[in-house]
């Protein structure tokens, strides 16, 4: 697709998945170690359920949800229990506990008894109790989200398989591999949600899924399979609605408000998991690729596995790593050490060579209007970042900066290399702060 | 190497989000417009010959080096390497003709870089675009010496030729019906599109070569192909309807003048045209709009600089009131915005 320049719904990044998009998701190999931070969603951190010396099997439940938005974490592996402390995650140092892996892979009690019948209550009992939280790296828990007030009445499900980042593939082969697991996921989801309109929604870069997922579907169904074009930031929740339903979500609000609820492809099928087979949430699919990776791979991953056996998996590099990246190059977290655990909102590692992490010298804004043609949420990013600039943060404010998304395209696109996102980052960071001491 | 990397030995930066950017460069872009001028400048050695080089050596020359002594005499950092000074000497020696003197070139590059870019604080600071500021400088104070065009190949004492426009408005304003104007006089329409026989500014005869330099722009990205088409509209539209729907009279508007040259390189110029996606439209159609009142009720032949000068002032204006609708937000109505001053 060639786009002319001039105002586009984003950036055309360049997709970097063709060493791993057709790569068959393989069993990464069990650790001996296994790290779990109390911490590996938002809101409270789970209290943790076990002791140094406990017996685990895998689905054990070794930490408790610690209010209403947080969410239960389950053993991956059997084994034992041997410390309980600050580690390093992917969020810093936090409180972690580690269990050596006994390589008997016994699993404990399932999520409820078979032939159990499960109303839908149970069942949305069912997806709290196994720790599901949105692994396309929100971790926002599921349950809540499934629980909106009644007055936000549900009448859109988008199943969000538009994985917009550079070098992801995971929930692209989790479609082309078990769209049929995934369509029962959605099944599931409107046993809770009664949506009357269902998109799966894919890019047009994923012809593969697409097929799949139709072949699943069959005839008869309501739920639609939606492309739409390769574009970063498609797979964005306010970007995704505006495109499926031409609502928008309002300022500072949630897609409830415009009756639309969006799940993760890999988020519906550990629903699927818990409500049809009775397992929590203890594996993922985590993509690792990147130039200096050699073998880049799809990978089962039980969560808790630190990301160097993943490197490992991987036959490690073909050359100098420049950077490592919790997720993906455009939004994903910098990290520095691979000792820290892949968790349950882990899609993929990056890793980037030296040279494409060097930035060009900054220079004067040459008045290009890119960053405007770019943004997703039609922003004027540079006069946002000059007004923070200029220590002007009531007119960032008023030009719109709190409803940015993050999504990094300004940066991206900036010939001039000014760090746009960075300032209005820094921005919204200074309009809170005045907020809380009003 | 077969062996894993201990990631502890390597040198793992951290940095802010986005990880990867695009490859251009500011420089980069301007280059681009560069290559992209090569093709009106080969027409225009072609059409007026070797002086044509020595018109760019001096302008570019001077317009490097006023850059370059400017930011050195400033304490500034010396940024001559972003190429825009040699865009805006390109643009300049292109928009004269043959017979300019080289002392106009070098004033003209002086006021463009000086006075215009510089003086407003630099490449995307200022409000109006150099090279037209510049050419318009030139035609009011130096009239004389810089509007004598001649047929290609003719020696530079020859008499001064009329130019297509000059034919049409020296029928004054009853060339706004077509009924009107000499047919005789005006050159061959294929002759205006592809420069051939045809006085004017050296490398604005050629509509062919600029269009193929459009093409390259568009295709490299780096201009909006909308905006040179909304510039041109009116400029084929008024014509067309006041002439009493006279396609001759129409294609002499469009391929008349600076017109085509001005709508691919000067309303495309970033510094000083709006931000705003409907401000870019409102601008462009303006400058079209004023250039056909200019052509029709002036005797001043450089309607095109003028209408773009107008626009470029109201930039500001532009940008205040035709801010993008913010997703999520409701449509704050223009007349609204006005009345709240904001």
């Amino acid at each position: 697709m060639f786009l002319l320049k001039g105002k586009r719904e984003g950036a055309q990044t360049e997709e970097r998945k063709h060493r791993t998009e057709h790569r068959p998701i393989e069993e990464a190999s069990v650790p001996s170690t296994l790290i779990y931070p109390l911490s590996m969603h938002i809101g409270a951190p789970a209290t943790p359920l076990v002791e140094e010396g406990d017996k685990v099997k895998i689905g054990t439940l070794i930490a408790e949800k610690a209010g209403f938005v947080s969410a239960n974490i389950y053993s991956s592996v059997s084994g034992e229990v041997i410390e309980i402390s600050d580690m390093n995650t992917t969020n810093g140092k936090g409180p972690c506990i580690a269990i050596k892996n006994d390589f008997q892979d016994e699993w404990d009690e399932p999520l409820f008894n078979e032939g159990e019948e499960l109303d839908r209550e149970r069942k949305l009992k069912i997806i709290e109790k196994a720790g599901i939280v949105g692994m396309g790296g929100a971790t926002f828990p599921t349950s809540v989200k499934l629980s909106p007030p009644p007055e936000k009445k549900i009448d859109t499900l988008i199943i969000n398989g538009a994985e917009c980042e550079p070098y992801s593939t995971a929930d692209h082969r989790l479609m082309v591999e078990y769209a049929k697991e995934l369509i029962e996921g959605v099944r599931v989801l409107l046993e809770i949600v009664s949506a009357t309109n269902v998109y799966i929604a894919v890019e047009s870069n994923g012809h593969e899924s697409v097929e799949a997922l139709k072949k699943a579907i069959g005839d008869s169904d309501y739920i639609q399979v939606k492309e739409l074009p390769t574009i970063y930031p498609q797979g964005s929740e306010k970007n995704l609605i505006k495109n499926l339903t031409g609502r928008e979500v309002p300022p500072g609000g949630l897609p409830a408000d415009v009756h639309v609820m969006l799940m993760n492809v890999a988020t519906t099928y550990a629903v699927y998991e818990a409500v049809r087979l009775g397992k929590p949430l203890t594996k993922r699919i985590t993509t690792v690729s990147g130039e200096p990776i050699k073998d880049p791979k799809n990978l089962w991953v039980r969560i808790g596995t630190p990301i160097e056996e993943l490197i490992k998996e991987c036959d490690g590099f073909q050359s100098a790593p420049g950077k490592m990246i919790h997720g993906g190059p455009m939004m994903g977290k910098p990290i520095t050490s691979g000792r820290v655990p892949v968790t349950k909102g882990t899609s993929v590692i990056t890793f980037l060579e030296p040279e494409e992490v060097t930035t060009d010298e900054r220079t004067a804004c040459i008045r290009c209007s890119e960053c405007l043609n770019v943004c997703p949420v039609s922003l004027q990013p540079i006069l946002i970042s000059n007004a923070y600039e200029n220590g002007d943060i009531d007119q960032a404010e008023q030009l719109g900066a709190m409803d940015c998304i993050d999504c990094g395209n300004c940066s991206y696109i900036c010939p001039s290399k000014i760090p746009i996102l960075d300032n209005i980052r820094s921005a919204k960071i200074e309009i809170r702060s005045r907020k809380e001491k009003k | 190497m077969s062996e894993t990397i201990d990631l502890s030995q390597e040198q793992l930066t951290m940095s802010n989000i986005p990880h990867l950017r695009q490859k251009r460069t500011s420089a980069w872009i301007m280059k681009q417009v560069i290559i992209a001028l090569m093709f009106p400048t080969l027409g225009a050695l072609y059409f007026f010959g070797w002086r044509v080089l020595l018109m760019i050596a001096v302008a570019v020359g001077s317009c490097v080096l006023f850059e370059y002594l400017f930011q050195k005499l400033t304490k500034r950092p010396v940024r001559i390497n972003d190429y825009s000074a040699v865009v805006t000497g390109l643009l300049i020696a292109l928009s004269l003709p043959v017979s300019a003197p080289l002392w106009t070139i070098v004033l003209g590059s002086g006021f463009a870089i000086l006075v215009i870019k510089q003086l407003f604080g630099g490449i995307g600071r200022n409000w109006f675009n150099p090279a037209v500021g510049a050419r318009i400088m030139l035609s009011v104070f130096f009239g004389e010496q810089v509007s004598i065009w001649v047929e290609p190949g003719a020696a530079a004492d020859a008499t001064t030729q009329a130019t297509p426009l000059g034919i049409l408005a020296s029928n004054g304003a009853e060339a706004v019906s077509s009924a009107t104007y000499a047919d005789a006089e005006m050159p061959a329409l294929l002759d205006m599109f592809l420069g051939t026989g045809l006085p004017g500014n050296v490398g604005e005869t050629s509509k062919l070569l600029i269009l193929i330099a459009f093409g390259y722009l568009v295709v490299r990205r780096i201009i909006d192909p909308h905006i040179p088409l909304f510039f041109i509209l009116p400029v084929a539209v008024i014509p067309l309807v006041t002439s009493g729907f006279d396609l001759a009279f129409m294609m002499e508007h469009v391929l008349g003048g600076a017109l085509i040259f001005a709508a691919v390189f000067m309303i495309t110029d970033y510094s000083s045209s709006p931000f705003s996606p409907l401000g870019k439209i409102v601008f462009a159609i303006g400058a079209g709009i004023l250039t056909v009142l200019f052509r029709y009720y002036s005797d001043y032949a450089g309607g095109v600089g003028f209408a773009i000068l107008i626009m470029n002032a109201t930039v500001p204006l532009l940008d205040k009131y035709l801010q993008p609708r913010i997703y999520g937000h409701k449509r704050v109505p223009v007349t609204a915005r006005i009345l709240s001053n904001g």
